[in-house]
């Protein structure tokens, strides 16, 4: 597929027409804070300079709450009622190669067992993602340390490079055409060619290198002493987990309204107590030690012998949000010298 | 791909409770979905979650046996949530059911075996299904023994079956209860102990187990000093559960998810598995 | 500091020294717990040292003796905690600091942080340095803003204290923040309010690092969902937060923690603060002052505050 290029000068056009077919979501600021939310148009968009996003895409394939069936009650018997299928295509504008990819983990897992997650999928499938690669990595960035999906993107259909006056656009699937059709591109020539490997470059000069996490991660060590410095200062709070793109774990709770009511799942993770808390009283990871080590080796280890994959993309936003600085690369580093020791 | 909504409940009427114990009571229920109800089948070890609404749904193992059809039976012992709200409601209430899910006991590969049911308190529901399995199909199985024990004899379950476990052809029954009681002819003691008095033989024999954790943990290293492989032991764990579909990650152990890879699992598949259950 | 904290663990009065180490990056720190002497070098004190330590303080105690670094605003905690016997005063070594205020870390925006080596205090507010050089932040852009309305000259409550007293000059009021919310309009406020708790997405990280918020088992985790529901619609979210301020009111010595570890930039020091002004008006007193002083609210007096009910 023909790599193409469109001006910033026309990019609102291209915006407005992609809105007009599709629901548009796209980072806007709030606050002093990036979020992905439905927009009307460019002007809304904080894309020019974007730093990260606070949170991952998850909300939009997995939302924080989501209805699984509303339901009425009678004297002896009950009603339940699906919820509403949502009808219309989207478009994520701006998405960031590292939460793409963290969408290919989550499809292994919502599909690695019949019966697949069918809400999940059906938001998946219509979702068309732009990407727009990333030429300012954060401080805790490490997606070049566990895949190589920044420069050989995944899971979207058209991937954006910003040029200055002009965005270099790759389409990756047949639908990424189409959505490119929608604004006046004109084909690439060797000038746009080579400045979008410039920047691409650079980018990379700047990450980390390709990280060997898989292997070292596999010989792993249950009581190492990293798990008891991490228990000492980890405060069990979620904010690693409800930031990770790859967490997927949740909760079903009731919302009973006298007569009717709903179930609905809710974001849930393994750093919280209550996660694994038994009615008996019994909690088979009852202390820190064992739910920090739980996350990492879920990521590490877990993941790949299940799913064959890492269930990390190194966005980093555990590390920037973690209250006590818990730095997941640094826990990486110290079960790797005892892996390269043994 | 499917397109059914997988966290839907099919509705069930409660069509019998049986009081088992001061705190446990067993339930049977039928589809309201006559062509479900005839459909509906499952295997031994397999568990159900099941929904009251307005309160919420919980995970409870199948303990009818798949030869009797018609039905599903589940037992509850009142400690949470959902299970106090059972213990309320009536027969003829409505409840929702997924089922069946999970894995179960490879019944095949037990064919012409010894086995051994050991079972403690409410442990003995998920067996009751295999148990009634297998003396459905007598002759698949070699001799069948059931060591069954309990805090006290009001604590045991399913007194109703005994004398059908018993007459049953070449299967005996040792019960046994924790304490000295009145009119209680039967051994007294734990039931690892019990399990080292009667030294089942290993030759070609399986053990099944279920029961409180600290039952199992000495009731495995028992039949390990009896000489049992570890892989002649099963068992079925408990873990919390929410989707029971392999979504949600709750019951996750390693790289096992309980309620798709599980719940039952023989001692040689949890060894293989992080101490965390 | 590292040698009062060596000397504590080889008499083996306290067990733990609780305080700040390097993080992983030179803007970060992180809480250490130092149990052996020959560790306590790895105590630092710089700007980053922003956590209040003080929310692992009931714990440690637990084991045993435990010294804590802490700021003058930190501090505050510690009284509190003993006002609300978590902990008893003799159970801890309140190592305390000199603090000219620490590190905002917003101030570094625009530097490249992948290129930060050090961060300083510096007299006109910190130093950054970088491969390309010093770059010195101003103090109200540099420091978080807590400290630009800090009155705090020293720690009110130590057993050892590091560092001359710091003369304050307050460049911003301490109420400054709820000013503009008390102007507006109750629709307007509750829009506010409506657009901030959209944002939540109750990872509790907030309640986390909260030194009070210490309760065993937190309203919004009891299995009986009857008080708030898990979901994140802005009703549940609101409940929430406000029953934290309310639960907290009185007794938030407004460190800032909350507002500075939510990773969703919810602004939960205004209702803090709310919270402090309200109650400062009404009993005359701040959290985090008087260890032997009943909790505020605690204290009813029927004669002095008469049930405006029965009236």
């Amino acid at each position: 597929m023909e790599a193409k290029v469109i001006l910033k000068q026309d990019l609102a056009a291209w915006i407005d027409a992609l809105v007009k077919q599709y629901e548009v979501i796209a980072p806007v600021t709030e606050d002093g804070v990036v979020v992905f939310r439905p927009v009307s148009g460019l002007s809304e968009m904080a894309i020019e300079g974007m730093v990260g996003p606070a949170k991952s895409l998850r909300e939009h394939f997995t939302p924080p709450t989501e209805t699984l069936f509303d339901y009425k009650l009678e004297d002896l018997s009950a009603e339940v009622i699906p919820p509403e299928n949502e009808e219309r295509h989207r478009v994520i504008f701006g998405a960031r190669a590292c939460d793409a990819a963290a969408l290919l983990y989550v499809d292994a897992v919502y599909s690695n067992v019949e019966p697949i997650d069918t809400a999940y999928f059906m938001r998946r499938e219509k979702t068309y993602l732009v990407g727009l690669f990333c030429d300012k990595p954060a401080w805790s960035c490490f997606c070049t340390e566990v895949g190589d999906f920044l420069t050989n993107p995944v899971a979207m259909d058209v991937y954006l490079t910003d040029l200055g006056n002009r965005y270099y656009a790759e389409p990756l699937t047949p639908k990424g055409e189409e959505l490119i059709g929608l604004g006046n591109f004109r084909p690439a020539d060797e000038n746009d060619k080579a400045a979008n490997e410039e920047i691409r470059r650079k980018a990379l000069e700047r990450l980390p290198k390709r990280a060997e996490h898989e292997t070292a991660c596999l010989s792993y060590d249950w009581d190492h002493p990293v798990w008891i410095e991490l228990a000492k200062k980890c405060l069990s709070c979620g904010a690693c987990a409800f930031l990770c793109p790859t967490c997927h774990c949740f909760d079903i709770q009731e919302h009973p309204k006298l007569k009717k009511g709903s179930r609905y799942r809710c974001w849930d993770t393994c750093q919280f107590e209550k996660f694994t808390l038994m009615a008996s009283g019994h909690n088979p990871r009852e202390t820190r030690k064992e739910r920090t080590r739980q996350r990492v080796f879920h990521k590490f280890k877990y993941s790949q012998e299940r799913y064959c994959m890492l269930g990390c993309v190194g966005c980093g936003r555990c590390i920037a949000a973690c209250p006590v600085n818990i730095d997941i690369r640094k826990v990486l580093e110290e079960l790797e010298k005892t892996a390269v020791a043994k | 791909m499917r397109i059914e909504n997988p966290y839907i409940p099919k509705l069930a009427t409660i069509e019998k409770i049986i009081t088992e114990t001061w705190d446990t009571k067993t339930f049977r229920a039928v589809f309201k979905d006559e062509e479900l109800r005839e459909s509906f089948t499952y295997e031994p070890g397999q568990f159900q979650e099941i929904s009251v609404f307005g309160v919420g749904e919980a995970p409870f193992c199948l303990t009818s046996s798949p030869t009797r059809k018609g039905f599903v039976e589940f037992s509850v012992k009142k400690i949470g949530s959902v299970t106090s709200a059972l213990h309320e409601i009536d027969e003829g209430a409505t409840i929702g059911i997924r089922a069946p899910l999970g894995n179960w006991f490879p019944y095949e590969e037990f064919k012409g075996k010894d086995l051994w049911f050991i079972g403690g308190g409410i442990g003995m529901a998920p067996l009751r299904s295999l148990l009634n399995f297998c003396l459905d199909n007598r002759k698949d199985y070699g001799k069948v023994n059931i060591i069954y024990g309990a805090r006290s004899s009001g604590d045991l379950c399913f007194t109703y079956e005994f004398d059908e476990w018993q007459n049953s052809p070449n299967t005996e029954l040792f019960l046994t209860i924790d304490k000295e009681e009145e009119g209680w002819n039967k051994n007294v003691g734990f039931v690892p102990a019990y399990v080292m008095d009667l030294k089942p033989s290993p030759k070609n024999a399986i053990a099944i187990t279920c029961g409180p954790p600290i039952m199992i943990k000495f009731t495995l290293q028992n039949l390990k000093e009896l000489g049992f492989e570890d892989n002649q032991i099963w068992t079925t764990l408990e873990m919390k559960m929410k989707c029971g579909i392999g979504k949600c990650g709750r019951c996750n152990i390693g790289p096992k998810y309980v309620c798709v890879d599980g719940p039952v699992f023989s001692y040689a598949q949890l060894k293989e598995l992080p101490p965390e259950y | 500091m590292r040698q009062k904290a060596k000397e504590l663990l080889e008499s083996g009065e306290v067990k733990v020294v609780i305080g700040y180490g390097q993080g992983s990056a030179p803007f970060k720190s992180t809480p250490i717990f130092i149990e052996k002497p020959e560790d306590a070098h790895k105590l630092i004190w710089n700007p980053t040292c922003v956590n209040n330590l003080t929310v692992y303080l009931r714990d440690a105690c637990r084991q045993g003796k435990a010294a804590i670094v802490v700021k003058p605003c930190d501090a505050r905690s510690i009284i509190e905690l003993i006002r609300e016997n978590q902990i008893e005063r003799d159970d801890v070594v309140i190592l305390a600091m000199s603090c000219p205020g620490v590190l905002n870390l917003d101030a570094l925006a625009e530097i490249d942080l992948a290129d930060v080596k050090s961060v300083e205090w510096h007299q006109n507010g910190i130093a950054i340095k970088t491969n390309a050089g010093e770059t010195i932040i101003p103090s109200e852009k540099a420091f978080a803003s807590k400290c630009l309305s800090c009155e705090l000259a020293e720690s009110p409550i130590a057993d050892e204290k590091f560092g001359e007293p710091i003369e304050r000059h307050p460049i911003r009021s301490k109420y400054a923040d709820i000013e503009e919310l008390e102007k507006m309009l109750p629709e307007e406020r509750r829009a506010y309010w409506a657009r901030q708790f959209a944002r939540c997405i109750r990872c509790y990280a907030c309640r986390s690092v909260c030194p009070g918020c210490y309760c065993k088992e937190c309203f919004t985790d009891k299995p009986c969902q009857l008080w708030v529901l898990r979901s994140t619609d802005v009703e549940s979210n609101w409940f929430f937060h406000f029953s934290r301020a309310m639960h907290t009111a009185g007794r938030c010595i407004a460190c800032g923690e909350c507002e500075r570890v939510c990773p969703m930039g919810i602004p939960l020091m205004r209702l803090n603060q709310k919270m402090r002004k309200e109650v400062r008006e009404m009993f005359g007193e701040e959290a985090g002052t008087n260890p032997e002083a009943p909790p505020t609210l605690g204290t009813f007096d029927l004669k002095k505050d008469p049930d405006p009910c029965s009236e």
